[in-house]
């Protein structure tokens, strides 16, 4: 799923570490906006908050130009995803613990 | 009505959900080998969005001397005048004449300055005190700047995308109400006399946005060059050094459906180059002249 290939380990490094960042980013930024929403911080504040953030989507879109690794990122993210997704699902979807349910039983008649 | 998942939830969003509700760790773990604990760990961690942990009434002084720390970290950092107030910055270097050497720094707008900041104030000059402003190719850099004329000196500046420095240092100026006095090449022909000078239409060369045009704007015959400012761009479009200039004549027809007859100056660039200008034919004729006297003899 994550797919690190060694011809393009630079690439490959590269992206994971770039992804990482960026899923980091998106959360810092969720949790801005909450913490704007709040209404707590100053006008200053909220303005140097929105500054740094918009520096730090342009410091990254660069840097992936520069590296030409945008497509790297964007298959890591995506393996990161699915396998948040993945795991979510068998925690919370009823249908996903029948199906396990069900491989645990034949799992028990193979074996007995 | 059935509740219903969102199909693909991303690791982003399950952060954030993590985030925003919090979690708590605690546990205990004993290491232990042969049966005997040898390491005990007792843990408890609360990992939450900063927001979540203020409603729990947690971290809240921590928050508060934070950001006080940083305010005032920020306001001693930028010596502000009184009543004075920033509205924006830009990253520019500006040229130190007495050191000879570029310095780089952010370029802040205030309403009563503009200042040059990098730890120290590098440059500063009060709005009123700014007389001109223009674009034009550096002499020595071969690069384009911006030229700044305040009181009896010029300042020269630099920036990555010189066209946004120039709207961010002329808007400024300008939203304050204080009007630039004509902006004047003289100060840009660094050193040299201008002998002659009248307007003139100049043929410009295509680029991306037109077509061959004709554009208005003012020739300049200075000690060492032919310069020509575009009026309407504020900047020195064209150079040509007076010692490189083979041939000047003015041609009968009117090519480019100018409405007068056109003067021809050819100059040795990377290879034989002619540019047009045109204007009523007496002062084309005046101009003929002018430039065989400053030509050199061999030519």
């Amino acid at each position: 799923m994550i797919d690190i290939d060694e011809k393009n380990l630079k690439h490959g490094l590269l992206g994971l570490v770039i992804a990482l960042v960026e899923i980091i980013k998106d959360a810092l930024k969720l949790q801005a906006i909450r913490r704007v929403e709040s209404e707590k911080l100053t006008e200053e504040e909220t303005e140097r908050l929105g500054q740094a953030l918009a520096d730090l989507d342009k410091a990254i879109e660069e840097m992936k130009e520069e590296q030409g690794v945008s497509q790297a990122v964007q298959s890591v993210r995506k393996g990161f995803d699915d396998l948040a997704n993945d795991m979510l699902n068998k925690l919370t979807n009823p249908l996903k613990w029948e199906e396990k349910d069900k491989e645990v039983k034949n799992e028990k008649i193979m074996a007995s | 009505m059935e509740p219903t998942r969102e199909r693909n939830a991303t690791l982003v969003d399950l952060l954030d959900r993590v985030l925003d509700k919090g979690l708590i760790i605690n546990a205990d773990i004993i290491i232990s080998l042969a049966g005997i604990p040898l390491i005990g760990v007792n843990l408890k961690a609360a990992i939450a969005g900063i927001e979540t942990m203020l409603e729990y009434g947690m971290m809240q002084e921590w928050d508060e001397t934070i950001r006080a720390i940083s305010r005032k970290e920020i306001k001693e950092k930028l010596p502000l005048l009184e009543g004075e107030k920033i509205s924006g910055k830009m990253f520019a270097s500006y040229f130190y004449a007495e050191g000879d050497t570029w310095r780089a720094g952010w370029l802040y707008n205030t309403n009563k300055r503009i200042f040059l900041f990098r730890d120290e104030i590098l440059f500063e000059t009060a709005l009123e005190k700014i007389k001109g402003l223009v674009i034009a190719e550096d002499i020595v850099d071969k690069r384009k700047e911006i030229y700044l004329e305040i009181e009896n000196q010029v300042v020269k500046f630099h920036a990555k995308n010189i066209f946004l420095l120039k709207d961010f240092i002329k808007g400024q100026i300008e939203k304050f109400g204080i009007i630039l006095k004509k902006t004047d090449v003289q100060f840009l022909i660094e050193g040299q006399e201008i002998i002659h000078s009248d307007k003139m239409w100049y043929m410009a060369p295509a680029d991306k946005a037109f077509d061959k045009t004709w554009q208005p704007g003012q020739l300049y015959l200075a000690a060492k060059d032919l310069y020509w400012y575009n009026s309407f761009d504020e900047k020195i479009m064209l150079t040509i050094p007076i010692n490189k200039i083979m041939e000047v004549k003015i041609e009968e027809e009117k090519p480019y459906n100018a409405n007068n007859k056109v003067l021809a100056v050819s100059y040795a660039g990377s290879s034989k180059e002619t540019t047009f200008f045109s204007n009523s034919e007496e002062i084309l004729e005046k101009w003929e002249n002018l430039i065989k006297k400053a030509m050199p003899i061999a030519a």
